[in-house]
C-alpha cells in the first residue's frame, strides 16, 4: 500500500482537534485533595506502626542488656538530638577536602532515594582512579575506586559530564583526561551491575573516547578528526555513540563508522595475535587467535568454521587475512555498503609486492554490527 | 511555588497552581495514551496525588511538570496492562458500550486519529502523542518515556508511518 506520510503539522492539528472538546470533570481538584489527604493519613499510620515496633524492639533490647549486666555501670547521658539536615553538596565538598589529590568532582546526582557522585583522584604513584561515592546517613562514603587502564592519563579539571548515556535509567559520568591535544575522556557507569569505565569496543582496555567527549541529548558524543591533510588542519565531525547491552560496550550510531570500527578492531586484534604468538612467518594455528578475535565476531558460524578448518589443516592460507604470511601493515577498510541490517566491507592488507583483498559481511544485532562472514577475493 | 520544606498551606497553593496550569492538558494527554478515555481522569488524579506526596523532595519547581508527565505515562502503561490482563481473563460475552453522553467525549471517540492511534504499539503511540500533542522535544520525550533519544526517534518515525497507514485505511 502506498501511503503518504502526513506532515507533522497535520498530525499536530488532528491530535489537538480530537481532544479539543474533551473537558475534565468539575470535581477533579476536590478528588485530588481528598485522595492526597487519605494517602497522608495512611502514611502517618504506617510511620506510627513502624515507630511503635521500633520502640518495642528497643525496649526489649534494653531489658536484655540490663539482665546481662551484673555490675551496675555509671549511668551515661545519651540524650539524642535530631540530626540536622545535611546538604549533600556541602557534605561532598567536605568529603573531597579530606581525600588527597582530588582533581575534580561531580555534583551529587539523585538516584532513587540515594545520591551518588564521582571524584577524579590522582596521580598517586602512577595510578589514577575514579572514586564513586554515595550519600547515606548524612555522609558520603566510598563505593569503589576504579583504576584507569594504561596509559593512565592525568585527569583534567574540566567539569564532569552527567547523563544517562547507557540508557539504563541511571546516571553515568564522563570524566576528562589529559593527552596532548587529544583531550579524551572515560565513561563511568554501573550499567553492567558493577561500577567501571565503559569500553568503546570488545577490548576492555579501549576506554578512552577521543577529543572532548561529552553528554549531549542522552548520548555520549565526541569528535572525529580525519587528519587530512594533517590533524592540525583536518576536518572534525561529531560522533554519537550508543551503548549496546548485548555487547557490553559503546558503538557509534552512524552505521559506516560502526562497521569500520568493528572490522578494523577485529583485524587489529587478529593481527596482534598473529604477530605476538607466531615467531614463524607462517600464521599460527587459528586456535590461538580464536578467543580474542571472535569477540569481535560473536556468533559468526562462518568464522568459527573457517578457523576450525584452518586448525585442522584444511587451508593452505589463513582464511581470515587471506594470506600465507604475516604482514606488518594494518588491514585497511576500502568500501562499506549497507543494506538494511546487512553490510559488506571490502578491505585489503599490503604484503610488499602485492595485497590481499577480503570481503567482510556483517549483520546488525540491536545497535551492534557483528562480523558474519569473511571471504577472500 | 514552595517545594522543599513546604508546609500544608504551601502544598495547597502548589496544588492549586499545578492544577490550574497543567491538569487539562495532562488529562487530554492521558486520553490519547489510553484506550479508554474514561480512565484518563483516574490516571491524572493519581499522578497528582503521587507527585504531591513527593513535593518536598523536588528541588527544582520547574521539574514538577516533568515528574507529573512521567507519572502520567507510567500510570497509563499500568492501566493499559491491567486492561489487557482483564480482557485476557474475561471470557464473558462482550458488553454493549453505551454511547458517551458527554459531547466532547463523543467527538473524541469518533475522531479517526484516535482510532488510528489505538492501533499503534504502546511505544510508538507514546512517542507520537508526546512529540506532536505534548510538543515535547526528543530529549523531553525520552525522559517522559524512560528511553533513549534514539529510541524516541525510531518510535516516532515508525509511529508516524503506521499512523498514516491506519488513517488511510480508515478513510
Amino acid at each position: 500500500m502506498n501511503v503518504t506520510m502526513p506532515p507533522e503539522d497535520e498530525i499536530r492539528r488532528l491530535l489537538a482537534e480530537a481532544v479539543d472538546r474533551l473537558e475534565p470533570s468539575n470535581g477533579a481538584l476536590d478528588a485530588i485533595r481528598s485522595g492526597y489527604a487519605a494517602r497522608r493519613r495512611v502514611t502517618r499510620r504506617r510511620r506510627w506502626a513502624a515507630g511503635g515496633a521500633s520502640v518495642i524492639a528497643i525496649a526489649a533490647g534494653v531489658a536484655v542488656a540490663l539482665a546481662l549486666v551484673s555490675t551496675p555501670q555509671p549511668r551515661r547521658q545519651t540524650l539524642r538530638v535530631a540530626a540536622p539536615t545535611v546538604d549533600p553538596a556541602k557534605a561532598l565538598d567536605a568529603y573531597a577536602a579530606g581525600v588527597p589529590n582530588v582533581i575534580v568532582k561531580s555534583s551529587p546526582v539523585a538516584v532513587g532515594r540515594d545520591e551518588i557522585a564521582v571524584l577524579a583522584v590522582g596521580p598517586s604513584g602512577n595510578d589514577h582512579v575514579v572514586r564513586v561515592v554515595s550519600f547515606a546517613s548524612g555522609e558520603w562514603q566510598k563505593v569503589v575506586d576504579i583504576q584507569l587502564p594504561a596509559p593512565s592519563f592525568d585527569f583534567l579539571p574540566d567539569p564532569i559530564g552527567i547523563g544517562d548515556v547507557t540508557s539504563d535509567g541511571r546516571p553515568d559520568f564522563v570524566v576528562a583526561v589529559e593527552a596532548a591535544d587529544n583531550a579524551p575522556g572515560v565513561v563511568v557507569s554501573d550499567v553492567s551491575g558493577t561500577w567501571k569505565v565503559m569500553p568503546l569496543s570488545p577490548d576492555p582496555t579501549d576506554v578512552y573516547a577521543e577529543r572532548g567527549p561529552e553528554v549531549r541529548d542522552g548520548h555520549l558524543v565526541n569528535h572525529f578528526n580525519d587528519c587530512t591533510p594533517d590533524c592540525a588542519d583536518g576536518h572534525t565531525s561529531d560522533v554519537v555513540w550508543t551503548y549496546s547491552t548485548l555487547a557490553g560496550h559503546f558503538t557509534p550510531l552512524d552505521d559506516n563508522l560502526a562497521i569500520a570500527r568493528q572490522v578494523q578492531g577485529f583485524y587489529n586484534a587478529y593481527n596482534n595475535i598473529l604477530v605476538t604468538k607466531s615467531p614463524a612467518t607462517k600464521p599460527p594455528a587459528g586456535a590461538d587467535a580464536t578467543p580474542d578475535a571472535l569477540a569481535f565476531a560473536q556468533r559468526s558460524a562462518d568464522l568459527t568454521d573457517k578457523l576450525k578448518a584452518f586448525v585442522g589443516g584444511q587451508f593452505d592460507h589463513d582464511p581470515v587475512i587471506c594470506a600465507q604470511n604475516i604482514s606488518p601493515d594494518p588491514v585497511l577498510v576500502d568500501t562499506i555498503s549497507v543494506s538494511g541490517d546487512t553490510a559488506t566491507a571490502t578491505v585489503h592488507q599490503d604484503f610488499g609486492q602485492g595485497a590481499s583483498r577480503i570481503k567482510v559481511t556483517l549483520r546488525k544485532s540491536g545497535a551492534l554490527w557483528q562480523l558474519d562472514a569473511v571471504d577472500c577475493l | 511555588m514552595a517545594f522543599v520544606g513546604a508546609t500544608t498551606a504551601d502544598s495547597e497553593a502548589a496544588l492549586a497552581d499545578l492544577f490550574r496550569q497543567h491538569y487539562r492538558s495532562l488529562f487530554r494527554l492521558a486520553a490519547l495514551l489510553l484506550e479508554d478515555a474514561g480512565t484518563s481522569e483516574d490516571v491524572v488524579q493519581e499522578a497528582y496525588i503521587r507527585v504531591l506526596a513527593r513535593l518536598e523532595r523536588i528541588r527544582d519547581p520547574e521539574a514538577t511538570l516533568g515528574y507529573l508527565r512521567q507519572t502520567v505515562v507510567n500510570l497509563s502503561r499500568s492501566a493499559l496492562r491491567r486492561r489487557r490482563l482483564a480482557t485476557l481473563h474475561d471470557r464473558s460475552e462482550p458488553r454493549a458500550v453505551a454511547a458517551p453522553e458527554d459531547a466532547g467525549l463523543a467527538a473524541f471517540e469518533r475522531a479517526a486519529v484516535v482510532h488510528a492511534l489505538r492501533k499503534l504499539p504502546r511505544h510508538q503511540r507514546e512517542a507520537v502523542v508526546l512529540r506532536y500533542y505534548g510538543d515535547l522535544s526528543e530529549a523531553q520525550t525520552a525522559i517522559a518515556m524512560g528511553v533513549s533519544t534514539g529510541a524516541v526517534k525510531s518510535s516516532t518515525s515508525r509511529g508516524l508511518a503506521a499512523l498514516a497507514a491506519h488513517l488511510e485505511a480508515l478513510r
